[in-house]
């Protein structure tokens, strides 16, 4: 699936006046690629993510799926949020499950269990997130994410609230299910290096008004 | 736990002995304090009817408490997730609010005439409130991104999200709207009592050996009774329903 974005702006309208959060994005994401969007804080990378997951709608222009365009969320683009969204009264298996049980999907057991093998998180299963440390979490979230075999992975700095080796390892270990399962992963990051490690393309963002200063081609031979 | 439950005995035993020497030396008149040893011994007089006044009060109890849980979650939920509902009935609700059980005895009367329902009436208006402010605050406090999340996941519409995120996260929430209703209601069961909805209940009985006998040592009996039952209930409903639906909360489970 291609992902594209036509003039894409997003303004917000308070009491205090308007805040254009983003101004005439343009880019597109062919399919498998891993997309990295880099920028300053509250330069609108969130809010790029988030109209590309349809939890808020574009002021001008839109965004195209295979040509279509999208309207709401869709389980075809999951995003997984910087902070911990884990239904803490919900235990691991319980809310990887979550997403087939809103889809009515009928033989939850296997699949299930299919990602948490993936994630490595056997014997997990049945703890709460409150027993869970930051990256556990995350990585349940990501078992979340996948499956529902999205066509596309949103992330949103989801590495920013651990510490650094956690994050290196969920870094080696986010590559390592991108090269098995050749998802599209779009993945907003405030710091170049992650990005680096990362993408294969970075899409660099200007602070406020968040408008695109340069899209990088990142070489093979810096990748993990 | 084994020195805790030691030194509840001890504390209520010293407690004991204080009112006894108190009630027999000092006052030495059992309508001002009927001293604790007649108390209890009067649990024993009052035992052809003591069963059969509980069962009484159960029933209004259940019938009010019942009723405040079904109409106050039900309320609650759709006032703590629907703004509209919210603004619609807010104020209604807190002009009724403050109107305390008693004040609806005369409505009940006339509403339903003196039967159990009617004492149900009273111990309702009471529990009801407790129940209905929690759970909306429950609901009303669901994270963003939980919702979020169970849109991103694929709920589908209103109905999932209060079925699958709103209700599961304001569950704490609702159990102590409950427990707190629960102690409210038969704090009502006396006010359900006295006006003659039945021949028996623990409420009437309390006040029917105060007034037409002056029995104190009864009525206090009946006092500590109803204490006890409010007590007991509170300890099954937090060891049976909440400690098995509340696992996931830290802090429950040690």
């Amino acid at each position: 699936m291609k992902l594209e974005t036509i003039n894409l702006s997003k303004t917000y309208f308070s009491e205090r006046g308007e805040v254009k959060a983003l101004e005439d994005i343009n880019f597109e994401v062919k399919e498998g690629e891993f997309l990295c969007i880099f920028g300053p804080t509250g330069c609108g990378k969130t809010t790029l993510l988030r109209l590309i997951a349809g939890l808020e709608q574009p002021t001008t222009g839109k965004i195209l799926l295979d040509g279509r365009e999208i309207s709401g969320t869709s389980p075809d683009r999951v995003l997984i949020f910087q902070e911990f969204s884990l239904f803490p009264w919900r235990d691991v298996f319980k809310n990887i499950e979550f997403g087939l049980e809103m889809m009515g999907v009928k033989d939850r057991k296997e699949i299930v269990e299919k990602y948490i093998e993936l994630m490595e998180l056997n014997c997990f299963e049945k703890r709460y997130p409150y027993e869970l440390s930051g990256g556990m979490k995350q990585k349940v979230a990501i078992a979340r994410a996948l499956c529902m075999n999205p066509s596309i992975l949103l992330m949103d700095e989801p590495f920013s609230l651990l510490d650094a080796e956690t994050t290196k390892l969920l870094h080696r270990e986010l590559l390592k299910i991108w090269e098995k399962t050749g998802k599209t992963i779009i993945f907003v990051t405030h710091s170049v290096e992650e990005a680096r490690i990362l993408g294969t393309r970075i899409v660099f963002l200007s602070p406020r008004p968040g408008k695109i200063v340069k899209i990088e081609e990142v070489k093979k031979g810096i990748r993990v | 736990m084994k020195n805790f439950r030691g030194n509840f005995v001890l504390s209520i035993l010293i407690f004991f002995i204080f009112l006894e020497f108190l009630s027999r030396v000092i006052i030495k008149n059992p309508l001002y304090l009927p001293p604790p040893s007649s108390v209890l011994l009067s649990y024993i007089s009052l035992k052809n009817y003591i069963f059969k006044d509980i069962i009484t009060s159960m029933i209004h109890f259940f019938i009010g408490v019942g009723s405040a849980c079904f109409f106050g979650i039900l309320l609650g939920i759709g006032i703590g997730w629907f703004s509209k509902i919210y603004i619609a009935l807010f104020p209604i609700l807190e002009i009724l609010r403050p109107i305390p059980p008693i004040a609806w005895i005369p409505m009940a009367i006339i509403w339903f005439k003196l039967t159990h329902v009617s004492a149900g009436f009273i111990i309702f208006t009471g529990a009801f409130f407790p129940v209905l402010i929690n759970t909306y605050t429950g609901m009303k406090d669901v994270p963003k991104i939980l919702i979020e999340t169970a849109k991103i996941l694929g709920a589908k519409s209103e109905l999932y999200l209060i079925r699958y995120v709103g209700i599961p996260y304001a569950l704490p929430y609702i159990f102590s709207g409950i427990r707190t209703g629960m102690g409210v209601g038969w704090m009502c069961v006396v006010a359900a009592e006295i006006f003659g909805v039945s021949d028996s209940g623990i409420g009437y009985r309390l006040f029917q050996r105060f007034y037409h006998f002056h029995q104190m040592d009864y009525a206090v009996a009946y006092m500590f009774l109803l204490g006890f039952i409010s007590l007991t209930m509170d300890a099954i409903f937090r060891k049976f329903v909440e400690d098995k639906f509340l696992k996931w909360k830290k802090g429950i489970v040690k």
